[in-house]
């Protein structure tokens, strides 16, 4: 037989590896597991998976908490919902680990800003607990409007305002996401570790074991849940209950023996990915009144794009509607907004020719930097304008307050690195400055997005930085 | 042509007519606003252009500056446009040879259909909200944006009025492959922005300050732009000629005063991909006392309050009708007393901006594109009135009509009787094709 005229059977098979769609005669078999942790206690977990066939990105971990005795109308922070329990995770096989995020949940603090509304509203409000939606205000006695023009923005979710008899109104927290009736709420796999999105593990070739490792959040720092305002007294304790932690793991396999050509086929897989590494500091006040420098490291790596968070520290961030996962915006003084000036200092250049002092020009950056818009008003971002509601309230909490509501919240910078360097070894600088601050301590956090390559040999996994 | 593997740069253009203290106004004799984007060896990422600043509004000069209206009085911006409002033009030329690009005339105009029409009400109170300080009701709009208070207290003051970071939807600049920069012959030789501001009058909405005013500051230009590697460089140093094909938007103007309007246009065009036209009574338009930004129905009366009614509409090219073969009659015609959005008028104008069948977000609806009449023009719940007529003429090929020979025409039976002549904005997207080499560069319609 002439071999070259026999026909290439690689070009047949699809990648079965990226999310995507796949030829019209495949058919797909869905197999669906309830794991239970190996490990469970109020401070870790860990799930080990079964190696067979591919592993469905959206595959979930539940979670919930034993409601505390005086507890029961607290929630979960209204922009994260559940996500406020992680604390770390990581993904390992074998000893490798993949992919882990830190400081998790104040992550998700960001990446839940780009949810539409409506999808909250809708969809997140019973699967994660996150409850983020606004709308215009047309019944506001105490602005005297009307049914045509609106006052402000309030939230929205599937109960109507009810009047606080002074003018105001008062909206509760729908029933079924208040910890007193022990709701039980997911998280995504894909939302854990962002790889996912793009790619399906294939399972069946790896020969180590795969585990999913969860760190919680301390319960004693209060940043579990949102009790509610007046009602409850803050500091209350909200444990995990481990008898709801599970994994419920969607496994993919397609028909016939194309998996196991696939297998032949990359029997030496590589594939490129991306993950995140948090850099941490406390930062005072008084520092961030005036410009400094801020090292995040990433040297030697290839880094896509940096976002950093500022949390103004409390001791009582479970008297808010956000917690603590949430972005300071430089403060108000005499009806004055404040500015941040930043650029980002990289391989002995800055990012921006000038520095960035223009407040909607941050927004810029940060759409540019994820590629999608935050859905988010004026005033949650950058404190301008007064969009937010300061009379009708949720859970007790006026979304226009800046200590306990929405009000310049969700200030996240956004750096796209767009030279397409690998960072010297020096690492990355951030220079920052808040023109106005709110007295107190703060958090300043930064999250790299690092490419990785993954490595499959014969079902032997490895990973390093590009 | 894919786009140039390399690294990318930020640029940040400073206005070339920067007055000495900062401040920009039509009011203080500086209705345009020029960037010039040198010519280089680079791409520039159309999309990525910008406008940001500061935009103040003020009841009365004071100084420099002026007063910020409080709450309750009488000042007001349009809740659709909000900062956009304050383009009139848009004028987009090669630097080196000054050859005219792209050049949209009622620039507001424009975008008072097409940012209405192509997002949401969430994106007017969210992103847009941030960038473009929209907040898609008339009320809440100056609550948030022409009462702000931010500048009016000496102390702590940063800067003053709000902040914006706006794109400029031209088709030009929205076109999805980056455009070259060199003057040999690959690229357009640079660029210029000549940004005209619109009139106070035309911005603002106020029967009681007639000095009304608003005023920019720290206004420049940011884009990004393409370092092609050395291997591309060195390949495109060869190429003597380029050219690049994009959705350009051209206006049209003209007035209806009759109950049989014919609106008849040489477009010049020969790949026209779709038109609408928007209107307002003429008195409207620069004027202090009312939102000239307004879409509304065709007006008889204000005061009665009395909308004339469009009961049939024929588009033609070169007097057949095309692109539908049959009239648009409206609900209107069968029932002088309905209100109610006609859906097939609906229909086509969404169609113009996006095929209707891919359009998920919109603020346009039955209670912004309705007939209830309001004595007070702006008072209307969401953004106000979003009418509108328009037809597609190609949303499968992407190819469009030739319109060089023929005129376009459409012919509207009204019901327009009062002696009210009222603007028709007229509005044409169709594809162009830009031709570049080193002795200049020539926009093929």
């Amino acid at each position: 037989m002439d071999m070259d005229n026999k026909p290439d059977e690689r070009g047949k098979i699809p990648d079965l590896m990226k999310i995507g769609t796949i030829p019209s005669d495949l058919s797909q078999d869905m197999d669906t597991e309830v794991l239970d942790p190996v490990v469970n206690n109020d401070t870790f977990c860990r799930f080990v998976l079964s190696n067979k066939g591919f592993l469905h990105s959206f595959s979930k971990i539940t979670l919930g908490v034993t409601p505390p005795a005086g507890g029961g109308e607290s929630t979960f922070p209204a922009n994260i919902g559940v996500h406020s329990l992680i604390q770390r995770c990581a993904l390992r096989i074998g000893t490798t680990t993949v992919a882990e995020i830190d400081d998790f949940n104040h992550y998700m603090g960001y990446k839940s800003m780009f949810i539409d509304n409506d999808i909250n509203l809708e969809r997140e409000t019973f699967l994660t607990s996150r409850v983020l939606a606004l709308r215009l205000n047309y019944d506001d006695t105490v602005n005297a409007v009307d049914n045509i023009n609106a006052s402000d923005l309030y939230i929205k979710n599937r109960l109507e305002p009810v009047s606080d008899g002074t003018g105001g109104a008062k909206l509760d927290a729908p029933e079924f996401i208040r910890i007193g009736n022990s709701p039980v709420f997911s998280v995504s796999v894909a939302d854990l570790f962002p790889f996912l999105r793009f790619n399906q593990l294939p399972l069946y070739m790896i020969d180590q074991q795969i585990s999913i490792e969860l760190h919680f959040q301390p319960a004693s720092s209060f940043k579990r849940c949102c009790h509610k305002k007046t009602d409850e007294a803050q500091g209350q304790t909200f444990a995990i209950d481990t008898t709801q932690t599970k994994f419920i793991s969607d496994y993919i396999y397609y028909s016939g023996d194309l998996m196991e050509q696939y297998k032949n086929q990359n029997k030496v897989m590589n594939w490129t990915y991306n993950d995140w590494r948090l850099s941490k500091r406390s930062i005072s006040q008084a520092v961030l009144a005036t410009r400094s420098t801020i090292d995040i490291g990433g040297a030697g790596r290839l880094v896509n794009k940096v976002v950093t968070a500022l949390e103004h520290t409390s001791t009582t961030p479970d008297t808010s509607m956000v917690n603590a996962y949430n972005s300071t915006a430089p403060a108000v003084s005499n009806n004055n907004n404040g500015t941040a000036t930043t650029n980002l200092i990289y391989n002995d250049n800055r990012l921006y020719p000038i520095d960035r002092v223009n407040m909607a020009l941050h927004f810029h950056d940060l759409v540019q930097t994820e590629q999608n818009v935050p859905q988010i008003c004026r005033q949650m971002y950058n404190k301008q304008g007064g969009g937010l509601s300061d009379t009708y309230e949720y859970n007790r909490y006026a979304p226009s307050s800046s200590t306990e509501g929405l009000n310049g919240k969700f200030f996240y910078l956004g750096y796209r690195l767009n030279r397409n360097e690998r960072v010297n070894s020096r690492g990355i600088q951030i220079e920052l400055q808040y023109s106005t601050v709110l007295a107190g301590s703060y958090t300043h956090r930064t999250w790299l997005e690092l490419v990785k390559t993954a490595t499959l040999d014969n079902g032997k996994f490895s990973c390093d930085f590009e | 042509m894919s786009s140039p593997a390399g690294s990318n740069n930020y640029l940040q253009l400073f206005p070339s007519n920067q007055t000495s203290n900062g401040a920009i106004s039509y009011r203080d004799g500086n209705p345009v606003m020029s960037f010039i984007l040198g010519e280089q060896d680079r791409y520039l990422i159309g999309s990525s252009v910008r406008l940001t600043g500061n935009i103040s509004i003020y009841k009365t000069p004071n100084g420099n500056f002026g007063d910020i209206p409080l709450v309750g009085e009488d000042l007001s911006v349009s809740p659709k446009l909000s900062t956009y409002g304050m383009l009139d033009q848009i004028v987009i030329t090669s630097q080196k040879n000054k050859s005219v690009i792209e050049h949209v005339r009622h620039y507001g105009r424009y975008l008072a259909s097409y940012l209405p029409a192509i997002s949401s009400v969430q994106e007017a109170n969210g992103h847009l909200g941030v960038t473009a300080n929209t907040m898609n009701n008339l009320n809440a709009n100056d609550l948030q944006y022409v009462n702000n208070l931010n500048g009016s207290s000496a102390t702590d003051r940063q800067f003053r009025g709000n902040s914006f970071c706006i794109n400029l939807p031209t088709g030009f600049l929205n076109s999805k492959e980056p455009i070259g920069l060199s003057g040999k012959g690959w690229g357009t030789g640079g660029l210029q922005f000549d940004i005209h501001l619109a009139s106070d009058s035309q911005f603002l909405n106020s029967g009681t300050f007639s000095n009304a005013f608003y005023q920019l500051t720290d206004v420049s230009l940011i884009c990004e732009v393409i370092n092609p590697s050395i291997d591309q460089l060195s390949s495109l140093m060869r190429q003597t000629s380029n050219t690049m094909e994009y959705n350009a938007i051209s206006s049209y103007y003209t007035t209806l005063a009759s109950s049989n309007a014919i609106i008849n246009f040489r477009l010049g065009l020969s790949r026209v991909l779709g038109i609408f036209m928007n209107f307002i009574p003429s008195n409207y338009l620069n004027n202090l006392n009312f939102d000239s930004f307004q879409c509304s129905p065709l007006i008889n009366d204000l005061s009665a309050p009395e909308y004339a009614e469009i009961k049939q509409v024929i588009f033609t090219k070169g007097g057949e009708r095309l692109p539908l073969m049959y009239n648009l009659d409206t609900n209107v015609r069968d029932n002088a007393n309905s209100t109610v959005a006609d859906p097939q008028l609906y229909r086509n104008y969404l169609n113009t901006f996006i095929p209707y069948m891919k359009a998920m977000k919109t603020q346009v609806s039955p209670e912004t594109y309705n007939r209830i009449p309001s004595t007070v023009q702006d008072a209307k719940a969401e953004a106000g009135d979003m009418f509108g007529i328009g037809v597609a003429f190609d949303n499968i090929s992407g190819e469009g009509v030739d319109f060089r020979n023929e005129n376009f025409g459409a012919q509207l039976e009204t019901g327009l009787t009062a002696d009210n002549p009222h603007s028709a904005f007229l509005f044409v997207r169709s594809k162009q094709t830009l031709v570049m080499n080193a002795n200049g560069l020539q926009v093929i319609q």
